[in-house]
This record gives structure tokens, C-alpha cells and sequence, in this order.
């Protein structure tokens, strides 16, 4: 039609606009990415390991000259174990147990068998944050900003099946790998889940 | 100086939220508690019923905050609360605080296979060698679903 401007025209600044906006979309989502993808990986693995915490145990029998007739030595039994932590409560967790707390870390005595179990627990704060906000734990905004991310990434898987043309694009090995990639869920959802 | 007092204002802040009661999941509905004491010794009258408990949280699930252990204090009965994952997330901080606790009281019988699961699993953890001897019936257990709670 005489006066419109080729269709390569439209086709290369539709491209040049989804290179920019994907570019775009990268660059902001560069943070977010990086976040879930780490919290991904550790989460993945949640049961092999403890992503939030790093959780120390000790275990041993508790001095025999102790007296746990009476009322619970806290202190020196702490001290016997050679534990610095400050108590900050105690409770009865079972008949022959105590629970005493030293701050995040804990101290559990049977009194019955003269034992103790000691745990030392460490945060992993940046993980245990990155997971935190994975999970969705803050809720509120936080929702928004995710579903944002969410929207985003979808765009961007979108748009990047569209940057290139050619061998190297949808119709060429761009589709393949497309397709490889589509395929492989479907396969464990057809195994598995069906 | 706004350095120093944008600091000491940060400061208070948290000190004043470190004391603070934190509501998790749905706000609780019922006034009067159920003690633990009476919930551990006639546990099947309880199953079905929504009930309110307090006690000191002993312990917390350590990855995903999906349950807690809730001890009355004078008897040293506990409980058993859980959550639906991800619903409601309970921090490992949570320990030695009181907890106030709503839920649904649930009973939970488990499989032969199911038992001998989680036997293994608890020997696992504890580093002791699993004796498929000490299993001899099937696990009956109980505990709280919990709808919402308030730790402070």
C-alpha cells in the first residue's frame, strides 16, 4: 500500500522495543532473581539440611556431685557444662525434663537419667531472609512486589522466545530448546503426578 | 548527631517490639483456655472440638517453622501444635515465650508402614540404630491444628 512503510519496518521495532523492555525487565529484576534463586536452591534441599539455622548439638551426662533433688541448679548446671550463655527462663517440658532457654539457644536436662542435650543455634540470617521472602512470610506489600516479579518473569519468557529470528530464533533452535524445556515438566507430571 | 539519634530512635523501636505479643494466622475467637494437663489425660473427649491453650513453647520446627510444642508449665503436659505449611510460619525465637493457641483438636492414627516410617525417621535424627523389634502397634497421636495464634 503506497505511503505505509514496509513490514520489516513494524517487525523491527517490535523487536527493538521487546530487546529494550526484556533488557529493562532484567536489569530491575536482576535483585529478585538472584533472591529466589538461591532461596530455590536451598529450599530444594530443605531436607537434607536446615537453610534458616545452623543448628549445633551437644549431648553428655551431667556432673554426678549436681543435686537435682531440689529445686533445678540452673546456673551450675550451665557452668558444670562450661556454658557462657546468659538463662533467660526454664519450664518443665516433661515429667523427668527440663527445658531451660539461653536466649535462641537451649538446654534440655533429664533428671532421671542425668543427661543433658545442649543446642547452639546460628542464623542464617541472609538465607533465612532470602527464604522468608520466597515464602511469602511478610505478606502484605510484599504480595504486590511478588506478584510484580511474578508478571515480570512472565513477560520476560515471553519476550525472549521473540529476540531473535532466524536459525538461531523460534523457528530454529530457539523452538527446540523452547520445546525441550516445556516437555520436561510435562514428562514428570505424566510420571508422577498422574 | 541525626545519625546518633535516627539510631537510638531504631533502638526503642525494637525494644519495644521485642515485648510485644505477635498475632500468627486468624485472631483467636474463644476467652477461656483448656488447660493441657486436662486435654493429655482424657484426650479422645477433646477430638473435634475447637479449643484456646496456653503454655510455654519449648520448641519449634526448625525449618519450616510449621510446628510447635506447647508445655503447661505446672505439669509439664505438652502439646502438639501444627500448622498448615506456610500458613502460618513460627520463628525459632518463639522458644521460652507463652503462647496462647486456637485450634481444632485432631486425633492422628498412623499405618503399621506408616509407624515403622516414622520410627526410622526419629532414629535417624537421634544417630541410634532403628530395631524393627520396639515397633508393636500402630502410632495413635493427637494434636492441635491450629487456626491462629499469639506469642509473646
Amino acid at each position: 500500500m503506497a505511503g505505509c512503510p514496509p513490514a520489516f519496518f513494524f517487525d523491527m521495532t517490535f523487536r527493538n522495543r521487546l530487546r529494550q523492555l526484556h533488557r529493562d525487565f532484567g536489569y530491575f529484576f536482576f535483585g529478585m532473581s538472584v533472591i529466589f534463586a538461591v532461596s530455590g536452591l536451598a529450599v530444594n534441599h530443605i531436607d537434607d539440611w536446615n537453610p534458616n539455622y545452623d543448628i549445633r548439638v551437644k549431648t553428655g551426662r551431667l556432673d554426678s556431685a549436681l543435686s537435682l533433688a531440689g529445686p533445678l541448679p540452673i546456673t551450675q548446671i550451665a557452668r558444670s557444662i562450661g556454658l557462657q550463655d546468659s538463662v533467660t527462663g526454664y519450664v518443665r517440658s516433661d515429667r523427668h525434663r527440663f527445658m531451660i532457654f539461653l536466649g535462641t539457644n537451649s538446654l534440655e536436662i533429664d533428671t532421671l537419667r542425668r543427661t543433658y542435650r545442649y543446642e547452639q543455634v546460628e542464623e542464617r540470617w541472609l538465607l533465612h531472609a532470602f527464604n522468608r521472602l520466597h515464602l511469602n512470610e511478610l505478606k502484605n506489600g510484599w504480595v504486590f512486589f511478588s506478584d510484580f516479579f511474578a508478571l515480570g518473569l512472565f513477560f520476560m519468557a515471553v519476550s525472549g522466545l521473540f529476540l531473535n529470528r532466524g536459525r538461531n530464533g523460534l523457528k530454529g533452535r530457539g523452538g527446540w530448546l523452547a520445546l525441550a524445556g516445556v516437555l520436561i515438566p510435562f514428562i514428570f507430571v505424566f510420571l508422577y503426578l498422574m | 548527631m541525626m545519625l546518633k539519634s535516627a539510631l537510638f530512635t531504631l533502638l526503642s523501636l525494637s525494644l519495644l517490639l521485642a515485648g510485644e505479643a505477635k498475632q500468627y494466622g486468624q485472631k483467636l475467637t474463644l476467652e477461656k483456655t483448656t488447660p493441657i494437663e486436662a486435654i493429655d489425660k482424657a484426650p479422645e473427649s477433646f477430638v473435634g472440638k475447637t479449643v484456646l491453650v496456653e503454655g510455654t513453647v519449648v520448641d519449634v520446627c526448625k525449618k519450616r517453622g510449621c510446628w510447635i510444642k506447647v508445655v503447661d508449665d505446672k505439669s509439664g503436659s505438652s502439646l502438639l501444635v501444627k500448622v498448615k505449611d506456610g500458613e502460618i510460619v513460627f520463628p525459632l525465637e518463639a522458644r521460652g515465650k507463652t503462647a496462647r493457641v486456637e485450634g481444632v483438636f485432631q486425633k492422628l492414627e498412623s499405618t503399621m508402614e506408616e509407624t515403622v516410617e516414622h520410627a526410622k525417621k526419629a532414629c535417624k535424627l537421634e544417630g541410634k540404630e532403628f530395631d524393627p523389634a520396639t515397633v508393636t502397634k500402630p502410632d495413635v497421636s493427637y494434636r492441635l491444628k491450629a487456626l491462629g495464634a499469639v506469642i509473646k
